[in-house]
């Protein structure tokens, strides 16, 4: 039998126009911890997916355990031994534990109950197999669902940053059955955002970036600027933009003075102590990896969720107890993430759309037909919106336009500051690049524009000023000569170059 | 323009065909059904279901749905009862037990705004315990259940039973809830925001809607039409009871889903929801009078909502797709 549990070479997957994993090879030993780090986007899903037959490759081969292979459904991959434990832990709340673990496995009850034992008894864990399953903590569903893996005799376990929810302690005594299981044999591939547990737990590690694998080997032939490596481009690295502007220097401390949003030590769910402050006529980007807070952040800040501490000034005035509307009317709109469950109305108008988040402004009780004609053509026309007339239903339109329609409703509101949460996520590049074009005017204009985006490009090409979040907290500022997309990655995984922030404070 | 109406369009003229045909195929089975004032007058039996309705279309849009607005009939009928046996001026007892359905509306907004539990279960619970609370009110009476409260003076009486220019006082009480509401929903900011929250309740309140308020609103509303439903039944049988409309919620439901309110939110016109209440109604009236027994309607009224629901249903998914493929074929001529 081969020594080799997973063999991957050359594995191609687009999705539309988009070439998601670009000829991936990659192989996993017996007994062996696979670290997979990689940005947004770099393709870890879908490769994890294509492992666990949940998508097709469009080419490539894959052997399990010496045997070529092709999942075409999740069912054939489990026959295999491969199990993926998911990032938010699949609990049925309403079972027990040991429901939970058997579920639609066939066989005896006794049977399957002394199997599940036995395993829980040399992993060493604390598991009431007759708990309830609601009485479990995060670190223990996930617990639940390895010993399901390991029950259906999975010898391939695909950890999906595991530790994300853990504390410190569960994070411990889940490294510890980690290692247990890899001197049975049993080939485990851990993906995560955190360095340091590479280096603690891994034997191997493999650096995915825009869809193939840049770097991989031995962890002992790696350290933190090695994986920076991996994960930057080659060109763009050391590049920085050299765009020392004086006189923008100077307006900058002049705007410092006014700003229009101060956050001040602001805390809630998924961030911490965030405080910054942004001027008029800035272009402010936050940065960081998926789970590092920033809608979080975002929406807090506009209002959808409170903050458990800290302050919100728009403009000098406190707004931390203010409902939505009131904050949009002080001159602050918030371009949601998710376009479809937040932003739009499909079944409506387009004309209904533009003028939503504007109603309670138009004055009388009744609606002003003519009013929302102009106001819906004059964006229309500014933002360049293709339609046939504006009575056209939104479901009608192309992604791109979908999204300046919403750009169009919410710059309706008049806003001082704008919160754009990845404005060009899954649109095309024509739209794209309309958005960007708008963005600059709005600057121009004085607006101040708060740019939320996993798109480093973007965050390189249009802020002045860059927030970089990590786990909920704000690990760096990056001032406009200094932002590259290398500084943003390494601050995004929480390297933070120590020496560079020195230098750069030497030289302001 | 046309095209955006162009699926009502159809739901509607489907809806008079079935109206002309459910008239046609009564005046067979029941000679003498087929006459103006007959029909007309017959308004008087059934236009407690379209003001119930009406305003029960507003709940529906936001993708809601009251089921107690039976109970609150017989709460609002129990309360003029009482209020007018203890020696309160009818009028005056009237108005109390509007204020009374709003506040019970009041009280299922509030639930269904605040709590993660759907409408349905909440007022289901509502609907007993409004029924309850009516009943207590009927015990406090001295009134037996099955008798009520009658005796009620003539002007009151007057209100379901009389007539206005030679037409039926509940015509004109029809006419005047379809135009008030029809304004409300279609032309006013509130109608507006009634709709996109029902359509996409998150993007309402990213956009800065006042979702909840919007949400309460629409059960006070339909609290409200419960009560004015009630008054009239209880004008028109000249009898407060508590049990007055415990079986209205069926053709009620019926009549907003008929008119082509789309159970799951963002969709339905006033005046669709009150030609679909006269079909319901004439559909009661007309199988009473060919003899069936009132279980028997029921029946038919129950097949009537669910092939409803199907059918605007199956017409939805279908008049979605046709719209995708020909924006997809539209986008291929384009590029």
């Amino acid at each position: 039998m081969s020594n080799y549990l997973v063999e991957i070479a050359g594995l191609y997957k687009r999705f539309n126009d988009n070439e998601v994993l670009r000829g991936i090879d990659f192989s996993l030993k017996k007994g062996e911890t696979f670290a997979i780090v990689g940005g947004n986007g770099a393709g870890k899903s879908t490769m994890m997916k294509i492992i666990t037959g949940l998508y097709q490759a469009d080419r490539g081969t894959m052997k399990i355990k010496g045997q070529a292979l092709h999942f075409h459904h999740p069912q054939e991959a489990h026959r295999h031994g491969i199990y993926l434990v998911p990032q938010e832990p699949l609990i049925f709340p309403n079972m027990s534990v040991e429901e939970n673990i058997t579920i639609g496995m066939k066989g005896k009850r006794a049977e399957l109950r002394k199997k599940v034992n036995k395993i829980i008894d040399y992993l060493g864990w604390n598991l009431g197999l007759f708990r309830s399953a609601m009485t479990l903590s995060i670190a223990e569903q996930q617990l639940v669902e390895i010993v399901r893996g390991l029950v259906r005799e999975a010898d391939i376990l695909i950890l999906d940053e595991p530790t994300s929810t853990l504390t410190f302690n569960e994070i411990e005594s889940l490294f510890t059955a980690i290692k247990r299981l890899n001197k049975d044999g049993v080939g485990v591939i851990y993906i995560t955002h955190r360095f340091a547990e590479i280096f603690q737990l891994a034997d191997s590690v493999a650096v995915l970036k825009d869809g193939v694998v840049s770097l991989k080997g031995p962890v002992e032939e790696f350290d933190y600027d090695r994986l920076l490596d991996g994960l930057v481009d080659k060109q763009s690295k050391g590049e920085r933009r050299n765009m020392v502007n004086l006189q923008s220097n100077i307006e900058r401390v002049k705007d410092k003075r006014n700003p229009i949003l101060v956050v001040d030590q602001l805390t809630g769910h998924g961030f911490e102590e965030i405080s910054f402050s942004i001027s008029p006529g800035e272009v402010l980007g936050i940065a960081g990896v998926v789970g590092a807070g920033r809608t979080e952040l975002a929406e807090s800040i506009i209002g959808i969720n409170g903050a458990a501490s800290g302050e919100i000034e728009l403009d000098g005035t406190g707004i931390s107890r203010l409902s939505i509307r009131q904050r949009i009317n002080l001159g602050m709109s918030y371009v949601p993430e998710d376009r479809h469950q937040h932003g739009i109305f499909k079944i409506a108008s387009i004309q209904q759309n533009t003028t939503s988040a504007i109603l309670h402004r138009l004055k009388g009780f009744f609606l002003q037909k003519r009013r929302e004609i102009e106001i819906t053509d004059e964006y229309v026309d500014q933002l360049k919106i293709k339609v046939t007339n504006t009575n056209q239903l939104l479901s009608e339109l192309s992604g791109g336009n979908q999204q300046k329609v919403v750009l169009g409703k919410y710059l309706a509101t008049k806003p001082k500051l704008l919160i754009l949460d990845e404005p060009t996520r899954g649109i095309d590049a024509h739209a794209r690049s309309d958005i960007y074009d708008m963005i600059s005017q709005l600057q121009a204009n004085g607006l101040a524009v708060l740019l939320i985006s996993s798109d480093l490009e973007e965050i390189v090409k249009l802020s002045g000023r860059v927030l970089v979040m990590h786990e909920g907290k704000m690990i760096e500022e990056i001032n406009r000569e200094y932002i590259s997309v290398d500084r943003i990655t390494s601050a995004a995984f929480g390297v933070v170059k120590k020496c560079v922030i020195k230098q750069s404070i030497n030289e302001i | 323009m046309i095209r955006k109406i162009r699926p009502f369009l159809k739901w509607e003229l489907f809806l008079i065909c079935f109206f002309i045909a459910e008239i046609v195929i009564f005046s067979m089975i029941t000679p003498g059904f087929l006459d103006f004032n007959n029909l007309i007058f017959s308004l008087n039996d059934f236009v407690y279901i379209g003001l119930a309705a009406i305003p029960m279309t507003f709940v529906i849009i936001t993708g809601g749905i009251d089921v107690s607005v039976g109970s609150v009939m017989g709460l609002s009928s129990i309360t003029v009862g009482v209020l007018w046996m203890n020696g309160l001026n009818v009028w005056i007892a009237m108005l109390i037990a509007l204020i009374i359905c709003i506040i019970a509306g009041l009280f299922n907004g509030l639930l269904v705004a605040y709590t993660e539990v759907q409408p349905m279960v909440i007022t289901l619970g509502t609907m007993f315990l409004f029924s309850g609370i009516a009943l207590v009110i009927s015990g406090g009476s001295s009134a037996t259940g099955y008798e009520g409260i009658s005796g009620f003076p003539a002007s009151f009486v007057q209100l379901a039973n009389g007539e206005l220019l030679g037409l039926p006082n509940s015509f004109w009480l029809l006419v005047t809830a379809v135009t008030f509401f029809s304004l409300l929903l279609h032309l006013t900011k509130y109608g507006r925001q009634v709709y996109l929250v029902g359509m996409n309740i998150k993007s309402a309140r990213y956009s800065g809607i006042s979702t909840k308020w919007i949400l309460i609103s629409t059960y006070m509303l339909a609290g409200f039409g419960g009560g004015i439903s009630g008054i009239i039944l209880t004008s028109y049988f000249s009898s407060a009871r508590s049990d007055l409309g415990s079986t209205a919620i069926l053709p009620v439901i019926t009549a907003v889903v008929l008119g082509g309110t789309s159970i799951l939110g963002g969709r339905g016109t006033i005046i669709g929801t009150a030609v679909a209440s006269v079909i319901v109604g004439i559909m009661n009236y007309g199988l009473q009078m060919s003899g069936l027994t009132s279980e028997q309607t029921t029946l038919i009224v129950g097949i009537m909502l669910v092939l409803a629901v199907f059918m605007r249903q199956s017409n939805w998914q279908f008049i979605k797709k046709t719209r995708k493929l020909a924006s997809l074929g539209k986008a291929k001529t384009d590029a």
